[in-house]
C-alpha cells in the first residue's frame, strides 16, 4: 500500500538559481494525514508536485509503495490532487467536473454517475450537480475540486492549501470534515498549509520546512513542546525567548543566568542535551506558560518560592506590566522585566482582572523551558520567513 | 470543534474494491499513445523545420543571392559600363523617398492618434464603440482597395475637387497622396497600439497625480506618457515599418513616382533579380534593425520629465484646449482618414448604373464590368482565387501555428526561444514586396524550383504573412490561461493530449477564430508580396491594380467594394467572437 517515501529529492529553477527543494528525505506511513508547513515560498507546494509528477526532480527518487515513480506520468501516478486556486474546469458543469477523472478513464456512464454522485454525496454537492463553476461559491467550489480528487479512487490525495481561500469560521468548520472524510476514505493525505492551528488540529504529523529543507517531522504534540529550533519554535504558537548563559550543567538540570545580572533560574534538561558550562544559551516559554502574580495585596519578595499546591517550582522575577490588552476570552499582557528583557504573557481574562497596565507583579517561569544553543545568526531564527 | 475520535466505518463506492478500471476507448488509448514523448518532440522539430523553411530559408536565400552574384550587383547597381552608377542612384532617391514618406506619415499619426487613443479610453460618451469599430475600419480594407479609395477622393476629379468646382484633382499621385494613404493605412495600427497602452495602465496614477495638483497636460506628460512610453514606441516603430513596406496601395497612387518596395517589383519585373535581391535584403535589414531596436532598447529611452512649466501647461490643462484637441482629432480623423479610406462606396453607388454628370451610360460599372474584355468573369474568378488562396493559407497557418504558439509559451528553450519569437513577427514589418521577392527567389525557378509563379507561390507567400496574425492571438490566449488547470486534468488522470482536448482546445477556441478571420483578411487583402509571385493568377487585389492601371475606375470601384464589403463582415464576426470570449 501507499507508503511515501523521499530519497536526497532536490529541485531547482533557472539552471540552479533558485532552489525549490534541497536534498529532502521523508518518508510517510500508509494512512497518514500529514501536514506541511513553512513560510511562503520554501518548496511545500513543489513538494507535492514533484511528488504527483507536475514537476520533475533535479536528482533523488521518490518511491510509493515501494515503487520508483520517476518513468510515470503523472495521469499514471494516481494521486488526488487538491489546488490551491481548485482549479475546477470553468466550461463544464459540476458533474461533468467530478466525473472527469473516471471518463478520461474510460468508464462507462453507469459506473461514472454511481461514483460521481456518490463523491459529491460526501461534500454533500449533490443538489449542486448541473450548476457551472461561476454559479459557485468559493466553498462550494473548494468541495468540488475535493470530490473531483476523490472520485478518481486514488489511495494518495494532496491538498494544496485547500482551505486557505475560506473565512475564519468556515474554515474551522470545515477542516474537521476533511479529516473525517479522508479517515473514512483510507486516504494516504499530504496537505500544504499556512494555517499553524489547523495542522496541530487535524493532522497526524506535521512536517515544518524551511528554504527547501525539512526541519522537523513529528506529532504535532512533539513539535509544540519539543521544537528542534528557535525558528520552529517560533512558528508555531508566540514564545517569549529569553538570552542569558547556562551554569552547572549536570545530565539533566542546569542553571539559567538572565543577561545583564539578572535573576538565575534552575532548570531541567532532557537527557541527552548537548549543552556545556558557560556557553550562551536561549530559553523559551511559551506565553500561554508564563505566570503572572499579583503582588498588591499580599506584598510577596521576589525570589521567594511560591508553592503553590500543583504547580511546578517557579522561577520569579520582578515585573512591571505596560500594556494590557483584551482580546475577548483571553487578555495579553506585555511585561517589562526588571533585567531589561520584554516578555508577553497570555491568560484567560475571568482571572487576573484586576492586572491593570502600570501594575508591579512577579512573573514566574517553571523549570522546564525549552533549551536551544545560542545560534549562529538569532535574526534569521526569530524571522518568520 | 475537536477532532473527532472515532472515524465513521467506510462503506461506499469510493473504497469498493471490485470496480476494476476498464479498458480505454479507442480514442482515449490513441490520445495515451501519441502522448509519448517522441511524438511530441517529432511534433517540435516538424513546426521548427516548417517555419525554418518558411521564413529563414527565404531570407538566408536573398543573403546568399546578394553574395554569390555580389559581382553582378556592383557591376550594374554601381559601376555599369553604359549607365554608371545611375541604377545605385535610383536606389538612394526611392529609399529615400520611402523613408521621407515613412516618417512624415508616422508623424501625422501620432500628432492625430494620441488624442484618438486617448479619448477612447478616457471617456465615457454615447456611440463610443461605434467610433473605435470606425477607428479599426481602415484595417479592414484591403490595401489597393484603400489606395484606390484615396486615389479616387484626392487625386481623382470625383472625389473632393469636386466640392469646389475644380477640373481636376486635389492631388496628383505622387508623394504627398502617397504619405496620405500611408496616414490612412498605418493610423489604427498607432491608435490600436496607444489604446491597449493607455488602457491597460491604470487610471488612479492620473487620478494621484491631480489630487496633487498637476493639471491635465502635465499628467499626461509626467505620469502617463512615461508609463506608456513602450507602447508608444512599438506602435510609432510598426507605423514606420508598415508605411516604409507597403506596396499595394502605394502603387494605385504613386503616379510616376516609385518608392522602394515598387523599385522591388520593378527589378523583378525587369528581370534584373540580383539588383533586386540587394534592394530587398536593404529593406528587410532596415525593419530587422527597427524590430531589434523595438525588442531590446524600448525600455531604456527615457521621457523628459523633470522640468515643468507650470503656466504653459495649466493653459493646456483648461476646457477649450481640451475641447479644441479632442475636436480637431476627431476632425482630422475623419477628413484625413474615414472618409477617404471609405470614398470608394459613394463613388460605386453614384456611378453604379448612370454617369453622374452626363446622364449617359459612359465609364458606369455596369457598362466597365460587363464590357467585351469580360472583367465580370475576371472578378468572380479572381475572387474565386482570393477566396481559395485565403483559406487554403489560413489553414495551413492554423496547421503550424497551433504547435508554434504551444512551443513558445511552454518549452524553456531559453534564448533559442527568443529568437524563434522575435522571427515570427518579421513578416508583420518586412515590406512585403520585398519579402515576397526573397520567398520567389527561394522556392523559384531560381532556389529549390518547387513553386512556379502562380496560385501554390501566393498561398506560401500568404502562409508567411498570416503566420503572425494566427500565432499571436492564440499565444496571448495561453498565457492568460492557467496552466494549473492542465495540471488539474493530469492527476485527475488525462493523458497531455487528453488533457488538450477536453480542456486546453475549448479554452483557446476564441483566440483560433481571432487568429482564423485576421489571417484570412490579411490574406484576402494582400498586395504588394502577391504581385511578385502571382505569375497569370489574379486575386481581387491584384485585379483592382490592372484596372485603375488601364484605367477602368468604375470596374475597380466596384471590385474595392466588393472585397471592402467582405473584410467589413469578417471585421465584425471577429469583435463577435471577441466579445464572446
Amino acid at each position: 500500500m501507499p507508503k511515501i517515501e523521499l530519497l536526497h529529492v532536490s529541485k531547482t529553477f533557472d539552471e540552479g538559481k533558485v532552489v525549490a527543494n534541497d536534498d529532502v528525505t521523508l518518508s510517510i506511513e500508509d494512512g497518514a494525514f500529514v501536514f506541511l508547513l513553512g513560510p511562503s515560498g520554501c518548496g511545500k507546494t513543489t513538494l507535492l508536485k514533484l511528488i504527483s509528477g507536475l514537476e520533475t526532480p533535479t536528482s533523488g527518487t521518490i518511491l510509493v509503495g515501494g515503487i520508483d515513480l520517476s518513468k510515470l506520468n503523472p495521469e499514471e501516478r494516481s494521486i488526488g490532487f487538491v489546488f490551491q486556486h481548485f482549479e475546477i474546469f470553468p466550461a463544464m458543469t459540476v458533474f461533468e467536473n467530478v466525473a472527469y477523472g473516471l471518463v478520461v478513464r474510460g468508464y462507462d456512464d453507469e459506473t461514472i454517475e454511481k461514483i460521481a454522485e456518490e463523491a459529491l454525496r460526501l461534500v454533500s454537492l449533490e443538489g449542486r450537480m448541473l450548476a457551472y463553476p461561476k454559479e459557485l461559491s468559493t466553498p462550494e467550489l473548494q468541495k468540488v475540486g475535493l470530490a473531483r480528487a476523490i472520485a478518481t479512487r486514488s489511495k494518495i490525495l494532496f491538498l494544496d492549501e485547500p482551505l486557505g481561500k475560506l473565512d475564519p469560521k468556515i474554515r474551522k468548520v470545515f477542516r474537521h470534515e476533511l479529516r473525517r472524510l479522508i479517515k473514512s476514505l483510507g486516504l494516504t493525505a499530504i496537505q500544504v498549509t499556512h494555517d499553524q492551528e489547523e495542522a496541530m488540529a487535524i493532522g497526524d504529523q506535521i512536517i515544518v520546512m524551511r528554504q527547501g529543507k525539512i526541519l522537523q517531522h513529528g506529532k504535532p504534540e512533539d513539535l509544540y513542546y519539543r521544537p528542534g529550533s528557535i525558528f520552529v519554535a517560533n512558528f508555531f504558537g508566540e514564545t517569549n525567548f529569553l538570552e542569558g548563559f547556562v551554569s552547572g550543567v549536570g545530565p539533566d538540570s542546569c542553571v539559567f543566568h538572565l543577561h545583564l545580572g539578572g535573576p538565575k533560574f534552575e532548570i531541567k534538561l532532557q537527557h541527552g542535551h548537548q549543552l556545556k558550562n558557560h556557553v550562551q544559551a536561549i530559553i523559551g516559554y511559551r506565553i500561554e506558560d508564563v505566570e503572572l502574580i499579583q503582588t498588591k495585596q499580599e506584598e510577596r519578595e521576589p525570589g521567594e518560592e511560591l508553592d503553590l499546591e500543583e504547580k511546578p517550582r517557579l522561577n520569579t522575577v520582578k515585573g512591571r506590566v505596560r500594556e494590557a490588552i483584551f482580546i475577548g476570552p483571553m487578555k495579553r499582557f506585555i511585561i517589562d522585566l526588571e533585567n531589561g528583557d520584554e516578555i508577553q504573557a497570555k491568560h484567560s481574562s475571568k482571572f487576573l482582572i484586576d492586572i491593570r497596565e502600570g501594575d508591579e507583579i512577579l512573573v514566574g517561569f517553571h523549570e522546564n523551558p525549552m533549551v536551544f544553543e545560542y545560534p549562529k545568526d538569532i535574526r534569521a531564527e526569530l524571522s518568520k520567513a | 470543534m475537536e477532532a473527532p475520535t472515532t472515524d465513521p466505518p467506510a462503506r461506499s463506492e469510493l473504497s469498493r474494491q471490485d470496480i476494476k478500471p476498464p479498458r480505454l476507448g479507442l480514442q482515449l488509448r490513441l490520445e495515451k499513445y501519441f502522448s509519448k514523448d517522441k511524438f511530441r518532440i517529432a511534433l517540435d522539430t516538424g513546426t521548427i523545420g516548417f517555419f525554418l523553411f518558411l521564413i529563414i530559408g527565404p531570407l538566408v536565400s536573398l543573403v546568399g543571392t546578394v553574395i554569390f552574384s555580389w559581382n553582378g550587383i556592383y557591376t550594374s547597381v554601381f559601376d555599369d559600363p553604359i549607365t554608371g552608377n545611375v541604377q545605385w542612384q535610383i536606389m538612394g532617391t526611392v529609399l529615400g523617398r520611402s523613408f521621407e514618406i515613412a516618417a512624415i506619415a508616422t508623424g501625422i499619426d501620432l500628432v492625430i492618434g494620441l488624442p484618438m487613443a486617448f479619448i477612447l479610453t478616457r471617456y465615457e460618451f454615447r456611440g463610443k464603440k461605434l467610433l473605435d469599430t470606425l477607428v479599426d475600419l481602415p484595417m479592414a480594407v484591403p490595401t489597393s482597395a484603400l489606395g484606390f479609395s484615396l486615389y479616387l477622393f484626392w487625386g481623382s476629379n470625383m472625389g473632393i475637387s469636386g466640392l469646389f468646382g475644380l477640373e481636376q484633382g486635389f492631388l496628383s499621385p505622387g508623394p504627398i497622396l502617397i504619405t496620405f494613404t500611408h496616414v490612412a493605412f498605418t493610423y489604427p495600427f498607432i491608435v490600436r497600439n496607444l489604446k491597449v497602452i493607455f488602457q491597460e495602465q491604470s487610471k488612479l496614477y492620473e487620478d494621484a497625480a491631480k489630487t496633487l495638483g498637476a493639471p491635465g497636460f502635465t499628467v499626461f506628460r509626467t505620469v502617463t506618457a512615461p508609463l506608456a512610453k513602450e507602447g508608444i514606441i512599438a506602435g510609432t516603430i510598426l507605423a514606420f515599418t508598415r508605411s516604409l513596406g507597403e506596396t499595394g496601395a502605394t502603387i494605385i497612387v504613386a503616379g510616376i513616382f516609385e518608392t522602394a518596395p515598387m523599385y522591388v517589383v520593378a527589378l523583378k519585373d525587369s528581370l534584373n533579380f540580383p539588383s533586386a535581391a540587394f534592394l530587398s535584403m536593404i529593406l528587410i535589414l532596415v525593419s530587422l534593425v527597427a524590430l531589434m531596436f523595438l525588442r531590446i532598447f524600448s525600455r531604456r529611452i527615457g521621457f523628459p520629465v523633470s522640468k515643468v512649466v507650470p503656466k504653459v501647461e495649466r493653459a493646456l490643462s483648461t476646457r477649450p484646449v481640451r475641447v479644441a484637441r479632442n475636436s480637431i482629432g476627431m476632425v482630422l480623423f475623419i477628413i484625413i482618414v474615414l472618409i477617404p479610406a471609405m470614398y470608394t462606396i459613394p463613388y460605386v453607388i453614384e456611378w453604379f448604373a448612370v454617369n453622374p454628370f452626363t446622364g449617359s451610360t459612359n465609364n458606369t460599372v455596369l457598362e466597365s464590368l460587363f464590357a467585351p474584355d469580360n472583367k465580370w468573369a475576371w472578378l468572380w474568378v479572381s475572387t474565386g482565387n482570393s477566396l481559395a488562396i485565403a483559406g487554403i493559407s489560413t489553414g495551413i497557418c492554423l496547421l503550424f501555428g497551433l504547435p508554434m504558439a504551444m512551443i513558445l509559451v511552454k518549452r524553456k528553450w531559453g534564448k533559442m526561444k527568443e529568437l524563434l519569437d522575435a522571427l515570427i513577427d518579421v513578416p508583420l514589418i518586412a515590406p512585403t514586396a520585398a519579402l515576397g521577392f526573397a520567398m520567389y527567389l527561394f522556392w523559384g525557378p531560381f532556389g529549390l524550383n518547387v513553386f512556379q509563379p502562380g496560385f501554390w507561390l501566393i498561398i506560401m507567400v500568404h502562409v508567411a504573412m498570416c503566420f503572425p496574425y494566427i500565432v499571436r492571438p492564440i499565444i496571448a490566449i495561453i498565457e492568460k490561461t492557467d496552466p494549473e488547470l492542465e495540471s488539474a486534468a493530469r492527476t485527475l488522470g488525462a493523458s497531455s493530449l487528453t488533457t488538450f482536448r477536453t480542456i486546453t482546445l475549448p479554452k483557446m477556441k476564441p483566440g483560433i477564430i481571432a487568429g482564423m478571420i485576421m489571417s484570412f483578411t490579411r490574406s484576402m487583402g494582400e498586395t504588394g508580396a502577391t504581385i511578385v509571385v502571382s505569375g497569370l493568377i489574379r486575386t481581387v487585389p491584384l485585379l483592382i491594380v490592372d484596372w485603375v492601371e488601364t484605367r477602368d475606375l468604375a470596374a475597380a470601384g466596384f471590385a474595392s467594394v466588393l472585397l471592402i464589403a467582405f473584410s467589413f463582415i469578417v471585421l465584425l464576426l471577429l469583435r463577435k467572437t471577441m466579445e464572446h470570449s
